[in-house]
């Protein structure tokens, strides 16, 4: 008796769990199901008193071709998130290394100082970090976007350097015997043997150019040739463009995002990986 | 037969009432169980605050204590290093005397050409910099520009005012800076030099060959590769991080504000003035209060909603016998993967007062009237602040939800099945084992999500913009952060200034609470409570 009552118990349970789980899936499903609908709609103007379209069309990604910048913009960001997320984890690597294997007078004191630059509002420098652009007339260029993104890299070193504090000191001392140099052991035995983190650091550097509108806006200025997608799409939602580009914005914004998300999803595991700091390996 | 039904029935309901009388317990229990958690928590968050003040004023009363020693020590060494300095000079031969004067000239005496010849270029270029334009930045970084861009005194041969360039002290104030850190490194650099020339002749002296220079480049990768690795990464801090914080820092000083702004005019030190009128002026003591206020009560509220939301989103998604389990995940994984300015996006449209889900709600006829969820219409405080917080929870529990779901499966079930054998329900279970494991694990990534969330510009500007804008507010609204602020005074209104001591204080309130935290979570890590 008493089993069959937790049995009951247990798939009562079940049942409500599911079901709260799929109404939980419909509030995080709406609004993307709706964005995605907007892409596709036919109707004219912002906002419709409907929440499926009239009809449906595929004139929205034609025009976002034809009479935007978008493609444009598309490559401007694919060129930086490319270049930063290269630069970016070959720094962050770098430094994790020295800071992991190399006994130094300067090596406490660079990283309270990282921990403490870290904790700065990022963009309050932004503006400063502009006028330096400025003054090397390299404001409003993919240039400068990518060295702002990857000059950052250096003070991101914590989650790596645990990981290469994980690799067994004895490896590198092998090596060595073998007549290896430290420059050699770095390239022939770290990096090989640091897959999950480099893909952690190479994915976290090549989504963020994705999302950043607000250092890319402040830098590239009026250049709109220049533009990447965030600032471009950010621009189809001001108040005189919002009334007739709102379905180009849809449609631009699940161009953005099905990529994104298809990196982001194959290499989840990584991503969870690099949070927890390998304390987890799920 | 009727009297049997009847005695069935009333079982029936009887039993139904047990049920129902049970489930009562049980919802008594779980309230009880829950205001005694939060009750024991609030205790011991409240004890372990008081036991840190406490140990805070102790270390700070020691290190006021041992201050006049440690710099007494300090002063010693110092004196020390001046003494073997100035020795060096005395007892030094003609090529490390010549070294005092022109860098390297101690190395290329002990037969070091080259690496002597790298020290005295780099003198040279720094002589020839000071004299072209680091000596005028230098004297600038002081004064900021000494005449202002003028128009009207001189006309031009058709009769317009000629516009005269003056000072940038913009400028001025960032080559100034520039100028002071390749002093400093200067300076660093002429000590090696001195150190160095000094050391090859020790060797020298001894009847040995210093170290050739292909040596030197072959050490670079070897055992000081460190020096190699960091040197283009601490360049780009300098350049990206360290020069543009000082002059951020630096402008705090300054009257660069939307009356003073370069070219047009000139601005200048003001020394301490703005950090004071943060508490002084009505105006702006009456926006930066509430603003702080409501910045940490978001922070607060933002981090824990999603940390507990997540956790249990975690535990029912792992729970045994579910289906469909990686449809779910993806479903929820699919917030974090879109780019966030475009999840942002949607949901300011979607929840406009026009939006979808007013126009869902009205045609269910759940509402009378379309709801002002982002307070674009009314001033209304609490609203939009609700929705600001609920949107963030959707963005955020799905985070906690993938990192904490490894965290829950690598808890050691022996855990488990030893406290259910002592009688424990699930609740207990939660609230003793899955929480503070949980949290012992996800420690620092809770500290990273509240500083995170101090700063967490892109969902406010993005949602809501700041709003509503409320009159008695300076150039803000009831949802604004400091971060959004600091933006407005700055990119809208070239209050540089001003912003700049807003960021400085709200880097003050991330930094005190970071090390606190940190602090607390390094002391737990060393009980080694659930090390395996």
């Amino acid at each position: 008796m008493k089993g069959i009552g937790l049995k009951a118990r247990r798939i009562t349970g079940n049942v409500i769990a599911e079901i709260v789980l799929i109404v939980l899936s419909l509030i995080w499903l709406v609004p993307i199901v709706w964005i995605i609908l907007q892409a596709f709609r036919e109707e004219a103007g912002a906002i419709t008193y409907t929440f499926f379209p009239k009809g449906l069309t595929f004139n929205n990604f034609v025009r976002l071709f034809r009479d935007t910048l978008f493609l444009r913009w598309f490559g401007n960001t694919l060129l930086v998130a490319v270049c930063s997320c290269v630069l970016s984890t070959l720094i962050t690597l770098m430094v994790a290394y020295g800071m992991s294997r190399f006994q130094f007078k300067m090596r406490k004191p660079f990283m309270k100082i990282a921990l403490i630059l870290g904790m700065f509002p990022g963009f309050m420098s932004m503006v400063a970090v502009y006028y330096i652009l400025k003054a090397f007339h390299l404001d409003g260029q993919l240039v400068s976007l990518i060295l702002v993104y990857s000059g950052g890299a250096g003070l991101g070193f914590y989650v790596a350097k645990g990981f290469f504090d994980t690799i067994s000191k004895s490896l590198d001392e092998a090596a060595r015997l073998d007549g290896a140099t430290s420059w050699q052991v770095f390239w022939k035995i770290i990096v090989p043997l640091s897959k999950p983190i480099i893909v952690y650091t190479a994915l976290m550097a090549f989504i963020s150019p994705w999302s950043d509108f607000i250092f890319a806006k402040v830098i590239l200025g009026t250049n709109r040739e220049q533009y990447t997608v965030a600032i471009g799409l950010f621009e189809f939602l001001d108040t005189t463009h919002k009334s007739t580009m709102f379905t180009c914005f849809a449609a631009g914004s699940i161009l953005v995002a099905v990529p994104v998300v298809l990196l982001f999803i194959f290499l989840q595991r990584y991503y969870v990986e690099g949070i927890t700091g390998g304390a987890t390996k799920g | 037969m009727d009297n049997d039904r009847e005695s069935i029935g009333n079982l029936r309901r009887k039993i139904f009432r047990r049920r129902l009388h049970n489930m009562e317990v049980f919802a008594a229990w779980v309230a009880v169980w829950t205001v005694r958690i939060l009750f024991g928590w609030l205790i011991w968050l409240l004890s372990a605050l008081a036991a840190e003040a406490v140990g805070i004023a102790i270390s700070v009363a020691d290190f006021f204590r041992s201050l006049p020693s440690r710099i007494a020590a300090l002063g010693k060494k110092i004196r020390g290093a001046m003494k073997d300095f100035a020795l060096g000079f005395v007892h030094g031969n003609v090529w490390e005397k010549l070294s005092y004067v022109f860098m390297g000239f101690g190395n290329i005496g002990a037969g070091q050409y080259i690496k002597g010849g790298i020290f005295f270029l780099i003198e040279a270029g720094f002589v020839v910099f000071m004299a072209l334009t680091g000596g005028s930045a230098f004297v600038g970084f002081f004064t900021l520009g000494t005449h202002a861009q003028s128009t009207g005194e001189t006309v031009d041969e058709w009769g317009n005012p000629v516009v005269t360039h003056g000072d940038n002290s913009l400028l001025m104030l960032l080559f100034g800076v520039c100028t002071i850190l390749i002093i400093i490194a200067f300076v660093c650099i002429y000590f090696s030099s001195v150190k160095s020339g000094r050391a090859a002749w020790a060797v020298r002296k001894n009847g040995e060959r210093p170290q050739c220079f292909k040596k030197d480049v072959f050490d670079l990768f070897d055992k000081k590769l460190y020096k190699t690795l960091l040197f283009v990464p601490i360049l780009c801090i300098l350049a990206f991080t360290v020069i543009p914080l000082i002059y951020m820092i630096l402008m705090a000083f300054t009257s660069y504000d939307h009356e003073h702004l370069p070219p047009a005019s000139l601005f200048d030190w003001i020394g301490f003035d703005m950090f004071g009128q943060v508490f002084t002026s009505a105006k702006i003591a009456g926006t930066f209060f509430p603003v702080l206020g409501w910045t940490l009560l978001w922070a607060l509220l933002a981090t824990v909603m999603c940390y507990f939301g997540g956790i249990l989103l975690a535990l029912l998604i792992n729970k045994k016998g579910i289906l469909g389990r990686p449809v779910f995940r993806t479903v929820f994984v699919l917030t974090i993967a879109i780019p966030q300015f475009i999840t942002l996006l949607t949901m300011n449209n979607f929840l406009h007062i026009d939006g979808p889900l007013n126009t869902l709600l009205m045609d269910w006829g759940w509402i009378r009237e379309r709801i002002d969820f982002l307070g674009s219409v009314k001033n209304d405080a609490i609203l939009p602040r609700i929705s600001v917080l609920l949107v963030n929870l959707w963005i955020g529990v799905p985070y906690t939800m993938l990192i904490t779901t490894g965290v829950l499966m690598n808890i050691p079930k022996d855990l488990f099945e030893a406290a259910k054998l002592d009688g424990a329900n699930p609740v207990t279970l939660f609230a003793r084992i899955t929480l503070p494991y949980v949290l012992f694990v996800t420690g620092p990534y809770l500290i990273q999500q509240f500083i995170g969330n101090i700063n967490n510009f892109n969902i406010i500007y993005l949602l809501t913009g700041g709003g509503p804008a409320v009159p008695d507010y300076h150039i803000a609204g009831k949802t604004d952060l400091l971060i959004t602020w600091l933006y407005k005074l700055t990119i809208e209104q070239n209050d540089y200034n001003l912003g700049a001591v807003i960021g400085i204080y709200t880097f003050a309130a991330s930094a005190i609470f970071s090390i606190f935290a940190y602090s607390k979570t390094s002391a737990n890590k060393n009980e080694g409570d659930f090390q395996v």
